[in-house]
């Protein structure tokens, strides 16, 4: 839209290292083993793809019980994130909720106000947290899932959205910026996405690229049509 | 509104995915599932928007299904066409040259995986580059 500020997007690339690296690769030779099988199953390959990308935001949201604030190398490029904004409000995007609640565990550490959105936040508390963020000094910072909190939501008091991981379809993305990124924003919009360097982030990087360019394509042909 | 609670709606539909997918609902990407408790959704009307969005493969059948060394080829078939953005003339020659009985099962197994599998091209091609490099 032409009377919105710009949209700055900049992609912070972390490498994986001691745990979650050592994690990653016995997941990674698991998923080649599984591949030169005879037989494999299509949810094994589908399972195993979701594991992987789950290694790369924090090995311990494979499992549901979460009770560590999220580690390993997002963590800490989300905290320098963090602590390189102290006035500024910011919302934090994962796909999982496993993820948003090791964050919010993080958050509690670092003493710093938030909230969290997931898929199970009733209608009527979600507004209410929305209402607060926008409104009120407090919650600090806003920690939601692509998939709810990228739906029907406006949080234009800030200008910085964090993303942990991406989803695969751009359009997703997209919407979830677009809670930032949309009319009453009068900032430029700052989104930051962590990716970990040669893993199947990266690829999917590409992908998600590749896609976009082709949506871009599309449309800039449809504008030489009419 | 449904007659059970949202938490034993959940759990519900958390039992489905793990019998389907071998997977926990909180494994997968979340979605905004306590609103769809509040339109009212059967807990089958909830998965079958799982699976929709999350673009998995469709069909009951899927946990107990396994991949011969055709259906990998046909799976290939599918990754190389969305390559060449002529994914049906692909998949039409993909088992070519399989013997008759492999090539009819295929083409069966083709039909109701072919939905999910496109969905879910993009990120098998990934994979599959991923672990080949």
């Amino acid at each position: 839209m032409k009377d919105l500020p710009p949209k700055v997007t900049q992609q912070l690339w972390v490498d994986l290292e001691g745990e979650q690296l050592r994690e990653y690769l016995r997941m990674k030779e698991e998923f080649i083993a599984l591949l030169g099988t005879k037989e494999i199953s299509a949810v094994a390959v589908v399972s195993q793809l979701l594991r992987l990308r789950q290694i790369c935001v924090d090995p311990q949201i494979l499992i549901d019980d979460i009770s560590r604030p999220l580690s390993g190398c997002k963590a800490r490029a989300l905290v320098d994130l963090l602590e390189g904004r102290n006035e500024g409000k910011v919302v934090i995007f994962s796909q999982y909720s496993r993820a948003v609640r090791a964050t919010s565990l993080l958050l509690d550490q670092l003493r710093i106000s938030h909230a969290q959105l997931t898929g199970e936040t009733p209608p009527r508390e979600r507004e209410e947290i929305v209402q607060r963020f926008q409104t009120q000094k407090d919650p600090h910072v806003l920690v939601a899932t692509i998939g709810t909190g990228g739906l029907g939501l406006t949080l234009t008091t800030t200008d910085t959205a964090v993303f942990l991981d991406k989803a695969w379809t751009p359009a997703l993305n997209s919407q979830a910026q677009d809670r930032l990124h949309r009319i009453g924003q009068r900032s430029t919009v700052w989104i930051y996405e962590i990716l970990s360097r040669g893993t199947v982030e990266e690829r999917v990087e590409r992908l998600l690229a590749q896609k976009i360019s082709w949506a871009e394509d599309i449309l800039s042909h449809a504008v030489d049509l009419v | 509104m449904s007659s059970i609670s949202f938490r034993e709606w959940v759990r519900r539909l958390d039992r489905r995915c793990e019998a389907r997918l071998d997977l926990s609902l909180s494994d997968l990407e979340d979605l905004p599932f306590r609103d769809w408790y509040d339109e009212g959704l059967t807990v089958e009307e909830a998965w079958e928007r799982v699976v929709e969005f999350c673009g998995l493969p469709t069909g009951n059948e899927l946990p107990s299904l396994t991949w011969s060394e055709a259906q990998i080829r046909v799976f290939r078939a599918i990754v190389d066409a969305l390559e060449a953005h002529t994914i049906d003339d692909v998949l039409a020659t993909a088992w070519e040259d399989l013997p008759e009985a492999d090539r009819k099962r295929c083409q069966a197994e083709v039909g109701r995986l072919a939905h999910g599998m496109r969905q879910y091209a993009d990120e098998l091609e990934d994979v599959l580059n991923h672990v080949s490099h």
